[in-house]
């Protein structure tokens, strides 16, 4: 009697934990309709400002390097959002530095080598917002940073969905 | 091998329409590898079906990929592999659009969570 009370409880335990989840689960799912909607919108008003030309696929990096990621761990199968700061990469002007070309004028400049060759070494950042230009309009500075806050809203969604999956399918629940 | 797997999976990809990729993209997921390829794909009126069956195929036997985001009205035209996809990883999240709001009855979770209580 008192196993079965205990298998009982444990079962009852379980499928409060499950409801628990579920309800998180929901309510994350409307935070994260609400932040897209948001994003949406500064994406229009961005799209507007600057010009639809110039904010579109055209202008995708194909050399782009993720900088949100996931972990996964092994163990237990939960998602974790990790995500780097954007680099800075020192990226040289090869066009000055090529040789052979002969400089009209050259005589009347003083020619500094070391500071010519500073000037010519620009900083690339991989900050997928400068894809779009160096001068954006803000709004889309804003559908970034509401982008960057519902994804890591997508990610603990991921997670949940793997939780409500594995108990789902200890209770044998499965879709006909 | 299956922990080495998981070890490998940290991208997200994206299928969607372009505000979506834009956005998902500002937010950083983009990644093209080595051999080009990409671990996100805009989804437009001149995209078939095959296209994006074939995009949701890849991106679900890819060893870097943790979870997929689709649309939700993108999903809808694949429905039939997505109901069939149930692989722990990548996981699947169906997401709106601009122009299509989020339907929650089409929501996997919440259809089992239904039949649990039996609704």
């Amino acid at each position: 009697m008192d196993e079965s009370s205990l298998e009982l409880q444990k079962a009852d335990d379980e499928l409060l934990n499950l409801l628990d989840v579920f309800v998180e689960y929901q309510q994350l799912q409307e935070a994260i309709n609400g932040g897209l909607k948001r994003g949406y919108f500064d994406l229009a008003v961005a799209k507007r400002t600057a010009g639809y030309r110039w904010i579109s696929p055209d202008m995708y990096s194909g050399r782009a390097q993720a900088i949100a990621t996931v972990a996964v761990d092994e163990a237990s199968g939960t998602i974790t959002y990790t995500r780097r700061t954007p680099t800075v990469a020192n990226n040289a002007d090869k066009s000055e530095q090529s040789g052979g070309l002969r400089k009209r004028g050259a005589k009347a400049k003083t020619v500094n080598n070391d500071e010519k060759n500073e000037n010519d070494v620009r900083k690339v950042s991989d900050d997928p917002l400068l894809w779009f230009g160096m001068l954006v309009p803000p709004a889309l500075k804003d559908a970034q940073t509401q982008f960057t806050t519902t994804l890591d809203q997508l990610v603990r969604l991921a997670d949940l969905k793997q939780q409500l999956a594995h108990k789902l399918d200890a209770l044998n629940i499965t879709l006909p | 091998m299956s922990q080495a797997v998981h070890k490998n999976r940290t991208l997200i990809a994206a299928i969607g329409d372009e505000d979506t990729v834009t956005g998902l993209l500002l937010a950083g997921i983009g990644d093209v590898d080595a051999h080009q390829r990409a671990n996100f794909v805009v989804v437009d009126s001149k995209t078939t079906q095959e296209q994006i069956e074939e995009a949701f195929t890849s991106f679900t036997k890819r060893k870097d990929v943790a979870i997929v985001l689709i649309n939700q009205h993108i999903a809808d035209d694949i429905r039939g592999i997505l109901d069939e996809y149930s692989a722990a990883f990548p996981t699947v999240l169906e997401i709106p659009s601009k122009d299509h709001p989020y339907d929650p009855t089409k929501d996997s979770v919440l259809k089992r969570v239904q039949l649990l209580f039996g609704d």
